[in-house]
């Protein structure tokens, strides 16, 4: 009895044990040097890069790569758990990059990179991730990360259920234009005379009786914001605009989609389905999208999706601009190998064939001018669904600007914490439910983003 | 007269409790059941207009994919290693210490009992911060330490459960067991043991249902599918599929975690129901 | 034969060696983690940056001007009205079976099942029976409320339905085992003096499960105002829903400010702790001899 138990908890300690040390990889064999990758992404994306390491481990013999990834809601606090022992590569989401370049843990590359290798990829994605930790300044010191992609979040379109509506009401309507933006209004007047409740009888659509098709599954607020000429606050995020008539104009007009025309969901509609995925469900046409949807818009719906212009606000100088999101690539300071660290890093963000695969696998459009302006434009390698959406020049547009397009980064990626903007979202549902005008909003709630801005900055002195 | 009309109000007013006590026993399961229906339902049947009671063909695949596509084994093998462990060591732990307070002399026996009954006080979440940032310190965090270590010095509630049923045990057991030259371990494995089975085997059953459905530390830990414990990695499909791209999955996974708890409710019915959990409550 | 004093000094040693591991473990993961949780308060403590300055109580005045905190407060204070609905309902089941003597076992299994289920799945599925647009519950009811939505009140009523429906057996329980020692000679007494059912049960049932009650009542407060899978899974972070210890969560372990959120955990911490302090002292739930 008492050996039998004894020899049940040698077991038990044993598989603690087990369970719990990670393997101890810390190994030189065959004279190569060890390095960590961490990284976030759902399973086929993880494929997707273990098959980049492994091409890169077969072209660097020197160097073996250790790969491991969580899912994107778990890798903040997994990255802060590392804090101690921090991998020697790991993604850096532009959001969270300021206060981790701030801190000094992340490796400056600008003495390992060359003009002509920083040439071919887009400025903006460069400068992105530059930081000054004298001034606290965004896009000029030392460059902290290499861009892992470009994200613009444009607009999208269900072609297949505009024109179906478009039928069944018998309207005389085009297409949104491709590259000339709609004003708001235009905008909303157009999703007002597609209002349908689709149903279809014998193979005839008809708009009475069926599920209701929203105009457009929700609204980006930056998207509204950025292209009427405003913002959340001035360059260096020290004092809120938000009492800015432009930005009170954008807030309402997003607010009127629903309040007003009724062809966007209320917020407590929203709560029920996301937009994504009332989106993908056919239940809207228009909705929004970044590159890194591509893939699963190729592989889990099945109506045409392309790209229009984001409506453009009535304020004088404005431009339809998207946000744009963006992924690091740093390098611990602390990392025992910087130089094969670096390597990696560098592969992944600016070489060709992490860059090639980027866009062939529906993740990203490319860091490298060339191939994003070629084989990216002109769907090399792509076939079949692969080659929506047909105006992918959008993406482009919203990178490099142009007359009409532009494109601004995420306000979450100027600040050094990003309570501010949870809160002031939060804040704005009486808006959206109609409960108080935008103007009144912007009176009341000034003080309080001022205060949170305030307390934000209180890091950077 | 007056007595046949007062019969029959009593008895339509049973009928009436006997009806919504069964409508009510339909409300308790209800969940049950719309949890494993849609798990045999396709993505989009799920997210119908006009909810479908039955699935059109049911997609018993689902369950399959549960088991095979996510480390659900790996987190099932995860739970049991905490729940070995933890309950193993703890229950002797807490057992000693309840013996030890229970039926022992003991030097400011009154302070150390009302110091560690204390801590049943302390809610979690205000020691949740720097606990996290210790086990961080040690480098253990996103292993099952910070799960297991805290368990393995015994929980206040059970010891105070424990201390209860071991004050009914006589003490000229303990006496003559003394003047039979027995030591202090060897009274609590012969005598204290053997006594306290009953009880014993009700805070273990306990536990063990406990640990299985713990989430809140769990998930603040346990962040790598590698070291996820069973709801943890239900509420980690939550955020991947809740939204509506595949559900049904969701609710296949969640209905595959409930099982195990439902099975040893039924099998071990009595302690559950049976007034052993209320010794503590005194009147 | 040891002396009866050797005897005496050598339990004293051995009592205290039996007790060593659950003291050490209450320094350990109590103690100094309160010390620290005290110390956290008065820090700007972030765990991206490598220098942490002390900042006196600045958190406590950022925490009593954020909005959101007031809200988690407000909300959890309102969601504890599902305790006593739930011993309400539990009492009535529990007068219900007794009377029908043991047949109704089946019926007491269902009735407890919720508190042996796991609260994710639980709360996945109530977020799911609570949708607006997908949900079972509107469509049954053939209502049209936005449960999941941005009012005031639905997410917190759904939150209050899922914890009584989750509530009601573990009272039924307890609550039979107090039935079980009321002598039905009291009844019969009444039946005597002509008392009407309602009587008996307010007059009789009702005080003499008081004990009960107030445990119940207790404990329930002390776990509803430590809930936090409710706000995370089934208000999924909706403000209208979150409780205090979800504040805790989100502004700490996901937002890294450490000092505002455990300024919250020790106000929280001393308001659980000051209503267990009660129940130890009003009741006889814990007896040291």
């Amino acid at each position: 009895m008492k050996r039998s138990f004894l020899s049940i908890m040698i077991v038990l300690i044993g598989l603690i044990l087990l369970a719990c040390n990670g393997d101890g990889n810390d190994l030189d064999d065959q004279g190569r040097v060890t390095i960590s990758f961490f990284g976030w992404g759902s399973a086929e994306e993880q494929a997707n890069f273990q098959t980049l390491v492994d091409r890169f481990m077969a072209e660097n013999d020197d160097i073996r790569v250790v790969y491991s990834a969580v899912s994107a809601d778990m890798y903040m606090r997994n990255l802060n758990n590392q804090m101690n022992n921090l991998p020697d590569v790991f993604y850096i989401p532009d959001t969270e990059f300021m206060p981790w370049a701030d801190s000094g843990r992340l490796l400056p590359l600008d003495s390992y990179l060359s003009e002509a290798e920083l040439e071919r990829v887009w400025s903006r994605a460069i400068s992105h991730y530059r930081y000054d930790r004298d001034s606290f300044t965004l896009g000029e010191g030392p460059l902290f990360a290499l861009p892992k992609d470009l994200g613009p979040f444009a607009m999208v379109m269900n072609v297949d259920l505009f024109e179906r509506i478009v039928a069944a009401k018998g309207l005389d309507m085009d297409r949104p234009d491709p590259s000339v933006p709609m004003t708001f209004s235009a905008f909303a007047d157009m999703l007002e005379s597609l209002k349908c409740q689709l149903r279809t009888v014998g193979g005839e659509d008809t708009c009475e009786g069926g599920q209701r098709i929203f105009g457009v599954t929700h609204y980006e607020l930056a998207a509204a914001i950025y292209s009427n000429n405003a913002n959340f606050f001035n360059d260096d995020a020290t004092q809120q605009t938000i009492t800015d008539p432009n930005f009170i104009e954008a807030l309402q007009y997003i607010a009127n989609l629903h309040l007003v025309h009724g062809v966007m969901p209320s917020p407590s509609e929203q709560a029920n389905l996301n937009g994504f995925q009332r989106f993908m469900n056919g239940g809207g046409i228009f909705s929004f999208m970044g590159p890194w949807d591509m893939k699963g818009f190729w592989e889990n719906i099945n109506f045409e999706f392309d790209l229009i212009p984001l409506p453009v606000g009535p304020a004088e100088g404005a431009k339809s601009t998207a946000w744009v999101g963006s992924m690091g690539i740093a390098v611990s300071e602390r990392s025992r190998q910087r130089e094969a660290a670096v390597r990696l890093a560098k592969y992944l963000t600016i070489e060709e064939a992490s860059q090639r695969m980027a866009y062939q696998l529906g993740q990203s459009v490319p860091n490298i001018i060339d191939i994003a302006e070629d084989d990216f434009l002109n769907n090399v390698e792509l076939n079949g669904r692969q080659i929506m959406p047909l105006n992918k020049v959008m993406f482009l547009d919203i990178i490099r600007h142009n007359a009409h397009i532009a494109g601004h980064p995420r306000p979450t990626y100027f600040t050094y914490e990003n309570i501010w903007f949870d809160d002031l979202f939060e804040a704005l549902l009486p808006v959206f439910n109609g409960q108080i005008t935008a103007q009144a909003f912007v009176n009341q709630y000034a003080t309080t983003i001022q205060r949170d801005l305030d307390e934000s900055n209180s890091y950077l002195n | 007269m007056h007595e046949k009309s007062e019969k029959f109000v009593l008895k339509s007013f049973h009928i009436g409790a006997t009806l919504l006590v069964l409508l009510g026993a339909m409300t308790m399961l209800l969940p049950y059941i719309w949890m494993a229906l849609t798990a045999l339902k396709t993505p989009s049947e799920a997210f119908s207009m006009v909810p479908t009671f039955l699935p059109e063909a049911p997609q018993f695949h689902n369950f399959r994919r549960v088991l095979t596509e996510f480390p659900f084994w790996r987190a099932v093998s995860n739970t049991m290693i905490v729940e070995l462990s933890v309950i193993s060591v703890g229950t002797i732990v807490s057992a000693l210490a309840a013996f030890s307070f229970a039926k022992l002399r003991m030097p400011y026996k009154k302070t150390l009992l009302l110091m560690l009954l204390s801590s049943m006080m302390v809610p979690y979440a205000t020691v949740m911060l720097p606990q996290y940032r210790a086990f961080q310190a040690l480098g253990m965090v996103d292993t099952l330490w910070p799960i297991i270590l805290p368990g393995l010095f015994g929980n206040a509630a059970m010891m105070f459960f424990l201390i209860q049923y071991m004050r009914g045990i006589p003490d000229v057991l303990i006496e003559s067991a003394k003047i039979d030259g027995a030591s202090y371990l060897g009274i609590f494995v012969r005598i204290i043991i053997p006594l306290s089975k009953p009880a014993l085997a009700a805070q273990v059953i306990f536990w063990f249902v406990g640990i299985w459905n713990d989430y809140f530390a769990p998930s603040i830990y346990l962040t790598s599918p590698r070291v996820q414990t069973l709801q943890v990695l239900i509420a980690s499909l939550n955020s991947t599929y809740a939204s509506g791209t595949n559900f049904p999955l969701l609710m296949a996974a969640a209905t595959l975690s409930s099982i195990p708890m439902i099975l040893i409710f039924l099998f071990f019915q009595r302690y559950f129901l049976s007034t052993v959990i209320l010794s503590g409550v005194k009147e | 034969m040891r002396s009866a004093s050797t005897l005496y000094r050598l339990e004293k040693r051995w009592s205290l060696v039996f007790i060593a591991l659950p003291v050490i473990g209450f320094f350990t993961f109590t103690i100094s983690a309160m010390v620290f949780s005290f110390w956290f308060s008065l820090t700007d403590f972030n765990p991206v940056r490598m220098e942490t300055r002390y900042v006196g109580l600045e958190n406590f005045r950022r925490l009593f001007a954020d909005a959101l905190f007031r809200q988690a407060v407000f909300n959890t204070f309102f969601l504890l009205i599902s305790v006593p609905i739930g011993m309400f309902f539990g009492l009535l089941l529990s007068v219900y079976l007794q009377q029908k003597g043991a047949k109704n076992y089946a019926l007491r299994l269902l009735y407890y099942l919720p508190a042996v289920s796991s609260v994710v799945a639980i709360n996945i599925i109530f977020r799911y029976l609570f949708n607006g647009e997908f949900g079972l519950l509107n469509h049954l009811l053939n209502i049209d409320v936005q449960w999941l939505g941005t009012g005031r009140w639905p997410i917190k009523f759904a939150i209050i339905i899922r914890n009584v429906w989750a509530a009601m057996g573990v009272a039924m329980v307890l609550y039979l085992a107090g039935l079980n020692n009321i002598p039905a000679s009291y009844y019969e007494a009444a039946d005597i003096d002509g008392a009407s059912i309602f009587q008996k049960f307010f007059m009789i049932t009702v005080p003499l499960v008081r004990p009960i009650s107030f445990f119940l009542i207790v404990t329930g407060i002390i776990a509803g105002m430590q809930n936090f899978a409710d706000a995370q899974l089934l208000a999924n972070g909706n403000p209208q829903g979150i409780t205090v210890v979800y504040y805790i969560w989100v502004r700490g372990i996901d937002a890294n400010r450490y000092g505002v959120a455990s300024a919250a955990s020790i106000l929280l911490g001393a308001i659980i702790m000051l209503m267990t302090y009660v129940q130890f002292r009003r009741s006889s739930w814990v007896e040291v001899r």
